[in-house]
């Protein structure tokens, strides 16, 4: 059988513009075959954060499963889990262990208010999905709260609610002091959504709301979930493949000459112009006819470039406009108007055939309390709405997210600042175009 | 890119806008075009502007969401060095709104051109397109400016376009005696005297100290001549679906054939 493979190179460029690697396989981009993105992924499956913090105020005032729920004759006033953390974090530690080398971490942020457990490679090899670290994390903190404070068996189970809140009555860990990048698979809105599921803020956490390495990120997590859902095979593959190299990983320059040449004065019609003079210039577009009224119709040479150019500029557009009033909320009016009037300007189709108009549009409803739903950084691609965007829209919101400046109720900091502490000395989440663009020539270099 | 064209007067490309050739066609041309400045018809004081908003009194320090951002300290982004931002994120401003309703009957213009008219020419903007209303948010002394521009110039009507934070309903209603779309708040009220029409209330519908002259309703006819919205009792669409319909079947096609992601299937056998 032959090979999938898409023979074709980028030059990557970083968030500053910058030239990281030239003659890139675009082949190597694909997650299944670049290193740099397993390893963030692999981090990131085996990593929960424990907020010992809420357990000690849940036990001591009996607050257990969040709002509604009192019952103080399980409280324990006395109880003092942050200052024993160290203690509860060596036996949490001997627990999860499975060799005296191996890679799991266990470790306290915040002063002991915060227990960071990554489990070791065995483990996540025999678990059958990704809940491992908060079941395995979860109860392996019940214990060592109940072996350390000698709690009763009736207290006990108290214990387990703090953690695990009303988990198993509720799908997911409800009023728990279990945080993970990653929702439980009951809410998974398809089979193979599972990198969907991290949320816009955590994104942007982790790339300490650089919006160029929020886009980044954010796309690597949906070519993640691409390979996982099997839409990465056959004649989509150019498709995506493209659409990740030059909408997240700034290939050619494209966005960053953008946002620099629209960045003082430019709006989303400018942006429009910016990359049709572009593409035309590249080859990527045509003139197809001229009508009566002078009009001209452009038709593709390219579609799938085209399809990434366009995504280009929809994330160009995203910069430009919520970067001028460092708001966030006004993504989702820039992916409908940018859609729009792109293919009113050109007769050109828009980004992904149309399913980015459509997710634009629920989205505004969504953020702008006319259907309930929720704000721009609580968004994940497994919400019904963006999850009709493959790849393209959530780049956007995570860059919106990164460049607002403080009117979000729901902050990246307030939210999930704790995995910007966790993950802030890894290579490939700090210089997440760079590392990938390594690995991708890597990649490229084993197959020849 | 070469450097040459990071200055936007050095670019080849022009914009187009929409298709079609009638007069219709041309005013939304006209309108979306950030090169073009549109006709102002009548004054309005920032104050007047203000009390319209109705979030703040006249002089009333602006509400802030957030410290400003030099005070803030921006986080290390090479996009926010390359994206200015608005007076208004730059002093923190909380975002504010005003939204319009623009009647069927020759309003000059309304949502879906609206939406469109905001992208081409305002930075900063959020807009959400209704059929009977279109907010428009953005940072409040970035609006003001804004709101000045589109209550003064030729794109607004005091009879069939009106400012509405709420209660919008009206513009699919037939105009009264006068000639002014249905409001159930009544908001506008209509001389006699001077023929001018007043907003006697805010946006809110709050009545006003002073009422605010937003002078004579334009005639029908001059309408016909300034709206971008085809009608049959105007210019009907037919005359541009040409046009509108070879633009829109090649956006169609070219999705088949990305969404199916190959050359356009066969037609099926009958």
């Amino acid at each position: 059988m032959r090979e999938q493979t898409v023979p074709e190179y980028v030059n990557l460029y970083n968030d500053s513009g910058k030239l990281v690697a030239e003659k890139v396989p675009v082949d190597g981009l694909d997650p299944a075959r670049n290193r740099a993105v397993t390893r963030m992924l692999y981090e990131m499956k085996r990593t929960v954060v424990i907020d010992l913090d809420k357990v000690e105020k849940s036990l001591r005032t009996g607050s257990l499963g969040g709002e509604y729920c009192r019952m103080p004759h399980y409280a324990m006033p006395e109880i003092a889990i942050v200052e024993n953390a160290e203690r509860i974090r060596e036996r949490v530690e001997a627990f999860i262990r499975t060799s005296k080398k191996d890679d799991a971490r266990v470790a306290l942020f915040d002063n002991g208010k915060r227990l960071l457990v990554q489990l070791p490679r065995s483990t996540l090899e025999v678990s059958a999905d990704y809940t491992a670290p908060a079941l395995v994390g979860g109860a392996a903190s019940v214990q060592a709260i109940v072996d350390e404070f000698d709690i009763d068996p009736l207290k006990a189970q108290a214990c387990a609610s703090a953690v695990f809140g009303r988990y198993p009555s509720t799908i997911d860990f409800k009023g728990g002091a279990i945080n993970s990048a990653m929702g439980v698979p009951l809410r998974l809105e398809h089979l193979g959504y599972g990198w969907r599921t991290v949320s816009s803020n955590v994104i942007v956490s982790i790339a300490n709301r650089n919006a160029m390495k929020s886009a980044a990120l954010s796309g690597c997590f949906e070519m993640s979930y691409l390979v996982n859902a099997g839409n990465l095979v056959g004649r989509y593959r150019r498709l995506y493949l493209l659409g990740f190299a030059y909408e997240c990983l700034n290939a050619e320059n494209l966005v960053y000459n953008t946002v620099r040449a629209l960045g003082r004065e430019g709006t989303t019609g400018k942006v429009i112009c910016e990359i049709m003079e572009r593409a035309l210039d590249d080859g990527v577009i045509r003139k197809k006819e001229a009508l009566p009224s002078g009009f001209t119709i452009y038709e593709p040479v390219d579609l799938e470039l085209w399809n990434a150019y366009a995504a280009c500029g929809m994330l160009a557009a995203t910069m430009v406009n919520c970067g001028a009033a460092r708001c966030a909320h006004s993504v989702s009016s820039v992916i409908v108007n940018y859609n729009e009037m792109l293919l009113n300007e050109s007769g050109l189709p828009d980004v992904e055939f149309g399913r980015a108009t459509g997710t634009g549009l629920l989205l505004d409803f969504l953020t702008h309390a006319l259907y309930g739903g929720g704000e721009v950084g609580l968004m994940t691609a497994n919400h019904p709405n963006l999850k009709t965007t493959k790849l393209f829209a959530m780049p956007c919101v995570c860059a919106a997210t990164a460049l607002d400046a403080g009117t979000l109720t729901y902050p990246p900091e307030k939210m999930t600042g704790i995995f910007s502490q966790i993950f802030r000395e890894m290579t490939e989440f700090k210089n997440p175009i760079e590392s990938i663009a390594e690995a991708a020539i890597e990649a490229g270099n084993g197959r020849e | 890119m070469s450097n040459k064209r990071d200055k936007p007067s050095n670019r080849k490309y022009r914009p187009q806008f929409c298709p079609g050739k009638t007069l219709i066609a041309e005013n939304r041309r006209r309108y979306l075009n950030p090169d073009y400045k549109l006709k102002k018809i009548r004054p309005l004081s920032e104050e007047e502007i203000t009390r319209l908003l109705g979030f703040r009194a006249p002089g009333e320090a602006y509400k802030s969401v957030h410290p400003p951002l030099e005070e803030l300290g921006e986080p290390d982004c090479p996009i926010r060095r390359l994206v200015e931002p608005t007076p208004g994120a730059k002093a923190g401003d909380a975002i504010k709104f005003i939204q319009f309703t623009d009647s069927i009957y020759f309003a000059p213009i309304m949502s879906t051109i609206r939406a469109r008219l905001y992208h081409w020419r305002y930075r900063g903007c959020d807009v959400g397109a209704l059929s009977g209303r279109i907010p428009l948010e953005m940072r409040e002394r970035d609006l003001e400016v804004v709101a000045k521009e589109l209550l003064e110039t030729e794109i607004f009507d005091p009879a069939v376009n009106a400012v509405r934070a709420i209660t919008v309903h009206g513009h699919s209603l037939r105009l009264d005696e006068n000639g002014i779309m249905f409001d159930a708040k009544r908001r506008t009220m209509y001389s006699a005297k001077d023929n001018c029409i007043y907003y006697v209330k805010d946006q809110w519908g709050r009545t006003l100290g002073t009422p605010i002259n937003f002078g004579t309703r334009t005639s029908e006819e001059e309408l016909k001549e300034r709206t971008c919205a085809y009608r049959t009792d105007n210019i009907d669409f037919e005359e541009d679906a040409d046009e509108f319909l070879r633009t829109t079947f090649n956006v169609y096609e070219n999705r088949v054939r990305g969404g199916w992601g190959k050359e356009i299937p066969k037609p099926l056998k009958p």
